[in-house]
């Protein structure tokens, strides 16, 4: 009895795997077949794609060519109705109207008559009406989309719903909100906005460069806000953006900054006195130049351009600088102003060999030497 | 069979799990400003290091193509580590370059340098001359000479395309903690490739290269994107990949001992960011894409695959306590086990059941029926992850390949599991019976002048 079960009971377990085999081999055949006519569709669908865009840009750029070279007002305005209609609400064809009848508007190859020949496109066409819808009614990406582009057509109406946008968990709306709120110049908002950053090191600091540099208010008075209300980390990374604006209102601020022990602040400073490069502050940058942190030295000696023997004594030394940034960097700014080579020779003819290879390869980089 | 099963649903699992990511990150892309970063100075400068050895056939064109990149500030090194045919004289005429004098700060140590050659007119442009020491030697070299931040390791013959490195820098900007990014590498064979650029794309002739395409298609796109989303992607392509400079000369760069120097320095930094409890990510982009010669013949393929594997084993072997430890996280836990399974015995135990099965149906333990059961199923299996890879790759770049060229290469996935996969395999095999014997070894694969 119990071989007869044990027979019974292989038979069962052969006929199940049989039947299991059977079973996946059937599946994949149809995942297969359901998996090809999927890729040709796919493939006929991204080509289709292409052709449209290809079509809608073609079309669209002829139109434009049609309304700025119309002979008369009436040809003009019935092309650009039609063109309206065949833009129509269509995202593809808003979005490439858009981008070339702006890009049009900017160039300099485009006289008035034939920019305002464009505007009127714009107020008839109405993108600023499609985005604004967009920004309320899309997905996440197509409000972080259209975020950018109600700035760009600067629709100030919409900034307190862009304002609830850029506090967002989703961090590629909320980021593009952001951007938005500074092209429209909120203050408010974007100073919140950089300082909530302090806690918040998952964006990379050029991120808060790109907002300021977007930014379309009073840069000093967000850069006051923002210093007066944030810590070290945002400060040094702010004071890192301001000083491409070369804004002496902040000149104690950065001042303070150099006795800091934040590093970063110093740093900041240090690049924000050289970029404003008021004689006053050259005896500061050469105090920077013997700080005991390599990367203020570096720093500082990158800021020491000013024409004077004082500067150009500090940058030879600088050129024996037990680092190799530091001998780097002094190396190039020397050799960038001392243009009678005075005191490139008297490292050349020093005693230290790294500053004179420093100062050779600088040499070599900045003229044809062979 | 179990086994072949296991992996095939870990790569059905993978390519589901690639086509959401992929879906996502298109979505994400349309809102994407990162064009708007090309004249942006808030972007981080960046080194293009370029190892180069006895690569006199597209050199010149590839630096005239890099040098003309869609990027606000970089520099490109280029360093012919100990070439024997003309690469040096090539490039020096090409570029009227001169030696010049230099300074260079050592953090990592190389074979001695023969010169460093500079041209004004080309600003951008330095070219070292150094004694041969391999790709890794010539990679910590070209780190050494570098003043940026970021690097971009590239081989020779790679095409990128004018926003590929672009695209992979913005991931340091989005997101402090990156320290590597890797690109997605495509065949180029049959490709139209003009004035040193990537233009469009054909499907070559030979059947051994439209089989790697279909290949590329399923490691990266599948296998790549998935892991990325874990952040245990153990490899980067040594092709295309983007380094934060410092990290890696914390990990003490490029280990010269090694083949699979492109796998040895991701598992180093995750070894030692996990080590040092550092919060980090290494990404992969799909959309950064750079174009590369495949090898246009079988002899070739086998070089390059037995090392690729030699590789592996290497540095999966010199990291092998990271193997299901808990303090290297999902790498240690999953990638590591996963790549020891699957991609180091997964070869062998194929290759077993190529004799095996044959044996075991001519000693009467496995029927006709079954044979013919089971050689279906794995056939249509591989089938399977095959057309997945092609679908992931025309769900993200349209227009790169047409509809009709799509249809071609799906009858090449079909074709791929009756002959290549096998021979792949017993590359691999080989690979690994030979490791001691070639484990320093590179072998010459063949390289044609692109098409023009």
């Amino acid at each position: 009895m119990t071989s007869l079960w044990k027979e019974d009971f292989c038979v069962i377990i052969e006929l199940t795997r049989e039947t299991v085999a059977l079973i996946a081999l059937v599946i994949c055949l149809f995942f297969i077949l359901f998996q090809y006519i999927f890729l040709l569709s796919l493939s006929h669908k991204q080509d289709a794609r292409k052709k449209r865009r290809e079509e809608a840009s073609n079309t669209i750029n002829e139109y434009l060519e049609s309304i700025i070279f119309a002979p008369t007002e009436f040809a003009k305005d019935s092309v650009i109705d039609a063109l309206a209609g065949y833009v129509g609400e269509d995202k593809l064809k808003m979005g490439i109207l858009s981008s070339r009848a702006v890009e049009l508007l900017l160039s300099d190859d485009t006289d008035d008559r034939q920019k305002a020949a464009l505007v009127k496109v714009l107020e008839k066409a109405n993108p600023m009406q499609f985005y604004k819808k967009m920004l309320h009614n899309g997905n996440r990406y197509e409000k972080a989309y259209a975020c950018r582009k109600v700035a760009f057509f600067y629709e100030e109406d919409e900034i307190p719903y862009i304002r609830k946008l850029a506090k967002s968990k989703n961090r590629i709306l909320a980021y593009n909100a952001a951007m938005a709120l500074s092209v429209f110049g909120d203050e408010e908002s974007v100073a919140d906005i950089i300082c909530g950053f302090e806690n918040n090191y998952h964006y990379s600091f050029r991120i808060i460069h790109e907002l300021l540099d977007v930014y379309s208010g009073d840069i000093s008075s967000l850069g006051r806000r923002i210093l007066e209300n944030c810590g070290d980390y945002i400060r040094a990374t702010v004071i890192k953006k301001l000083a491409d604006y070369k804004l002496d209102e902040f000149e104690d601020i950065y001042i303070k900054g150099l006795l800091s022990n934040n590093v970063n602040l110093k740093i900041a400073c240090v690049q924000a006195l050289g970029k404003i490069g008021k004689p006053e502050y050259e005896h500061q940058l050469i105090t920077a130049a013997h700080d005991k942190n390599w990367v203020v030295r570096s720093t500082a000696v990158k800021q020491l351009k000013y024409n004077t023997d004082r500067t150009k004594e500090a940058l030879v030394k600088a050129t024996s600088d037990p680092e190799w940034w530091v001998r780097f960097n002094a190396a190039k700014t020397l050799v960038g102003i001392d243009t009678e080579l005075k005191y490139v020779e008297k490292v050349l003819q020093g005693y230290d060999r790294y500053g004179a290879d420093a100062v050779k390869y600088m040499l070599y980089r900045k003229y044809s030497l062979s | 069979m179990g086994y072949t099963l296991l992996l095939n649903l870990i790569y059905l699992i993978q390519i589901m799990v690639s086509y959401s990511k992929i879906g996502r990150n298109f979505k994400r892309r349309s809102v994407d400003d990162y064009i708007d970063y090309v004249d942006s100075e808030n972007l981080p400068p960046i080194s293009l290091i370029v190892p180069a050895r006895n690569e006199q056939e597209n050199i010149v064109d590839n630096i005239h193509a890099l040098l003309k990149l869609d990027y606000p500030e970089f520099e490109l090194i280029v360093v012919n580590d100990g070439s024997t045919d003309q690469t040096h004289e090539k490039i020096v005429n090409a570029f009227e370059l001169h030696k010049i004098e230099y300074t260079i700060k050592v953090s990592l140590p190389t074979k001695p340098i023969r010169g460093v050659y500079h041209n004004p007119e080309y600003p951008n442009l330095i070219y070292v001359e150094k004694d041969n020491g391999g790709k890794s030697d010539a990679l910590n070299a070209g780190i050494n000479m570098s003043v940026y931040p970021l690097f971009v390791c590239l081989d020779a013959d790679s095409r990128l395309e004018r926003d590929s490195v672009l695209k992979l820098a913005t991931e340091f900007i989005k997101d402090s903690k990156t320290v590597v990014a890797g690109g997605l590498v495509r065949i180029a064979n049959g490709s139209v490739i003009r004035d040193g650029e990537w233009r469009s794309f054909k499907i070559p002739d030979k059947a051994v290269e439209k089989f790697q395409i279909i290949e590329y298609f399923r490691a990266f796109l599948a296998g790549r994107v998935s892991w990325g989303l874990t952040n245990s992607l153990l490899i980067v392509s040594g092709a295309f990949g983007v380094f934060r400079k410092q990290t890696v000369i914390d990990c003490g760069g490029y280990k010269t001992n090694t083949v699979g120097e492109d796998m040895e320095i991701v598992v180093n930094i995750h070894e030692n960011m996990r080590k040092a409890k550092q919060k980090y990510r290494v990404v992969f982009c799909e959309d950064a894409v750079c174009w590369t010669q495949g090898p246009m013949s079988l002899k070739d393929l086998r070089t390059q695959r037995r090392r690729w594997q030699i590789g592996l084993l290497d540095s999966l072997l010199q990291h092998k306590k990271m193997i299901l430890n808990p303090s290297y996280g999902m790498v240690g836990m999953l990638s590591v086990p996963y790549s020891w399974l699957f991609e180091v015995f997964g070869a062998p135990i194929e290759v077993l059941g190529y004799f095996i099965i044959p044996l075991s149906l001519f000693l009467g333990e496995l029927s006709l029926y079954y044979f013919f059961l089971y050689f279906i199923l794995a056939v249509s299996l591989g089938i399977i992850i095959s057309l997945g890879g092609l679908i992931l790759e025309q769900k993200i770049h349209f227009g790169r390949m047409t509809a009709k060229q799509c249809r071609q290469l799906a009858n090449y996935a079909f074709l791929e599991n009756f002959g290549y996969r096998q021979c792949i395999t017993l590359f691999r095999v080989e690979g690994m019976l030979k490791y001691r014997k070639l484990r320093r070894t590179w072998g010459i694969i063949k390289r044609k002048e692109f098409d023009r």
